[in-house]
């Protein structure tokens, strides 16, 4: 608690902007109340308040972290202390993000068209919530997997792994 | 200079299975270029693995390597080798594990680019390029650290035919330069005199020639008459439109009012990258930001899942639609959701000579065989329109005489199917041609023109 207070001080001292954060605090606030208040009605809604001060705290560190510090400090940082290695498999993982996001969506479609009960309309009711998870969250883990075997096969043919000194490739640099 | 040699190589995947590579002799030298041709599944692939020195098991037999080889090897899909963002953070990927200095870098990515034909700047993202400047920037990524022996699995399906003229020329180059060429592919003819031993893969051995496959004579269209379908009733109809995502720039025009009728085979061909797929979603009423277009399909404007068993669509890699325990329930699954006779599935299987996979799981299938499950279980929902996407990528002649064998039976019950494909298509084999080209969608079936499918 006094860590966070102090981190909020020093970053609201620096002039860096909290809104953004309590904006998200606020809008999990309403949500995880209304959840709350629907599943176990009026009396739980204190433990739900607790929640959404224990979520908000966990990301002040974060907070600080991104807003005070540049990107370019953060990354050297991260290198420093991980492995490479382990950059790379943090690196590839982010970078997997938008594929997957799409994979979701056009599996989630074929399934709508083969008659799945998982449209919007058909998941209100909480039955037809495991046929979401097995007409759509089980391919896409099965081609997380096939992916990510695949990639990590790509990157040995290109020698990842193979010699101790590891360099980088000049991102930022003058243009020749 | 000889660089590699295979003597008595045997290899396998499962003890209880034929050994996939038994008894198998292969000399590469400097300058040579093999194709290795043979059906799907009978270690191509495993053999590009093994001379990379990737195989994840085991193998018996003698492998001489000359002390100065690198091999670089492009796999099938350039889309899943992508390891980073930009087009030269991924080239340099080798260059920065192999620990060549930065600022030596630069130039070497530079001059691999040149090498592959690619003229693009290197902060290109890698989500722009099409499919086959993709493939190119994969042979960019192994060229840049120099390899001797470049391995190939399969270009010419992914390609469409510029992307196999581009890479005949860059072939031809390197060829010229010493650098030996192993590549697993059904198509030599596609890289003509660039050719220098041909071989086929049987039964685990190299023996030269070329794989054909004893296939059934297929039958032609003109010779089947559909079974009273109402030939007149329009299932598909495109009004002239221009196809554009919203803030983007046109990807073709229509100037022509098209249709699909019941009992037909339309075949919509163009390169990779003109918009084939985001038009077969539109049509499905599954693309978004494309606005509204003058489609209507069964009378009525395209919507996610207002056609129930009426309007089917394949996409590509029709594999990950599979989520079944068998392939019987996996075909049953529309079925029952849509209250059709469960029996229509064992029929399917039947006619396809493919009951003896119905208590498989198809998640253990080949590639292959997945493909003909998830379009076999759209089939047998009887459709009044069928979409395909690019419904013969990456399938041997066998698979694509079953996915010919479906559509023309579709066809006879009055199906209407739109199927997409990057390369030209036989007039004998479909009723109607349209093609994206040069930024226009148009139908061009002229009786005088005779393609051939290749």
């Amino acid at each position: 608690m006094s860590i966070n207070a102090g981190l909020i001080a020093h970053g609201l001292l620096l002039k860096k902007k909290i809104t953004m954060l309590l904006r998200l605090a606020a809008v999990q606030f309403i949500t995880t109340m209304g959840l709350y208040y629907l599943f176990y009605g009026e009396s739980q809604l204190l433990d739900g308040a607790v929640v959404v001060l224990r979520v908000l705290l966990a990301m002040l560190p974060g907070w600080w972290l991104s807003s005070t510090q540049s990107p370019e400090r953060l990354a050297e940082v991260l290198s420093w202390l991980l492995p490479h290695k382990w950059a790379f498999v943090i690196a590839a993982s982010l970078s997997l993000l938008p594929f997957m996001s799409q994979e979701l969506k056009e599996i989630y479609q074929i399934q709508c068209m083969r008659g799945a009960r998982i449209t919007p309309k058909a998941l209100r009711n909480p039955s037809n919530w495991p046929e979401f998870i097995y007409c759509v969250l089980l391919p896409l883990l099965i081609q997380l997997l096939k992916l990510s075997k695949q990639m990590a096969l790509s990157a040995k043919l290109r020698h990842f792994g193979r010699g101790d000194h590891v360099t980088h490739w000049p991102s930022t640099r003058d243009d020749k | 200079m000889q660089l590699i040699e295979l003597k008595g190589i045997h290899f396998g995947y499962d003890t209880y299975q034929a050994a996939v590579l038994d008894d198998l002799n292969l000399v590469v030298n400097h300058g040579e270029c093999h194709c290795i041709s043979g059906a799907t599944g009978c270690g191509k692939s495993s053999l590009l693995h093994l001379i990379a020195g990737e195989l994840c098991r085991p193998f018996e037999g003698e492998m001489t390597r000359h002390p100065a080889l690198m091999v670089g090897l492009v796999m099938q899909d350039p889309n899943v080798q992508v390891l980073r963002q930009s087009v030269g953070a991924e080239i340099a990927f080798a260059l920065e594990n192999l620990g060549v200095p930065s600022n030596e870098m630069l130039d070497k990515v530079q001059q691999a680019l040149r090498r592959v034909g690619l003229y693009v700047s290197i902060d290109t993202p890698i989500d722009v390029l099409s499919l086959g400047q993709k493939y190119r920037l994969m042979l960019a990524a192994q060229l840049v650290f120099e390899p001797n022996l470049l391995l190939l699995d399969e270009p010419w399906t992914q390609l469409d035919n510029h992307g196999v003229q581009e890479l005949y020329f860059v072939l031809k180059e390197l060829l010229r330069d010493g650098v030996a060429i192993v590549m697993v592919e059904h198509q030599p003819q596609a890289f003509g005199q660039l050719v220098s031993h041909l071989w086929q893969l049987e039964r685990g051995k190299l023996v030269a020639g070329l794989y054909q496959p004893s296939r059934p004579h297929k039958q032609r269209l003109a010779t089947l008459v559909a079974r009273g379908v109402d030939a007149t009733e329009q299932r598909l109809l495109i009004s002239p439109h221009r196809f554009q995502f919203s803030a983007d720039s046109v990807l073709f025009r229509c100037t022509e009012s098209l249709s699909v009728a019941a009992g037909e085979i339309v075949a919509l061909v163009g390169d990779n990258g003109t918009g084939k797929s985001s038009f077969l979603k539109a049509l499905a009423g599954m693309q978004a930001d494309i606005g509204q277009l003058p489609f209507l399909v069964l009378g009525k404007r395209p919507k996610l899942g207002i056609f129930g068993a009426n309007l089917c669509l394949l996409l590509q890699r029709p594999n990950r639609q599979l989520f079944e325990p068998t392939v019987l329930t996996e075909m049953q699954f529309s079925l029952r959701r849509f209250r059709l006779p469960l029996s229509r599935a064992e029929r399917m299987l039947h006619q396809l000579s493919l009951s003896h996979l119905s208590m498989a799981s198809p998640h253990k299938l080949s590639y292959g065989q997945q493909h003909i499950i998830a379009l076999a279980s759209l089939a047998c929902l009887q459709p009044k329109v069928l979409l395909l996407d690019d419904p013969f990528a990456g399938l041997d002649s066998l698979h694509c005489d079953k996915v010919w064998q479906l559509l023309l039976e579709l066809r006879q019950r009055g199906c209407a199917i739109l199927l997409t494909s990057h390369r030209e298509m036989s007039y004998a084999d479909v009723d109607r041609i349209w093609y994206i080209e040069s930024g226009y969608l148009a139908d061009r079936t002229a009786p005088t023109i005779q393609a051939d499918a290749g």
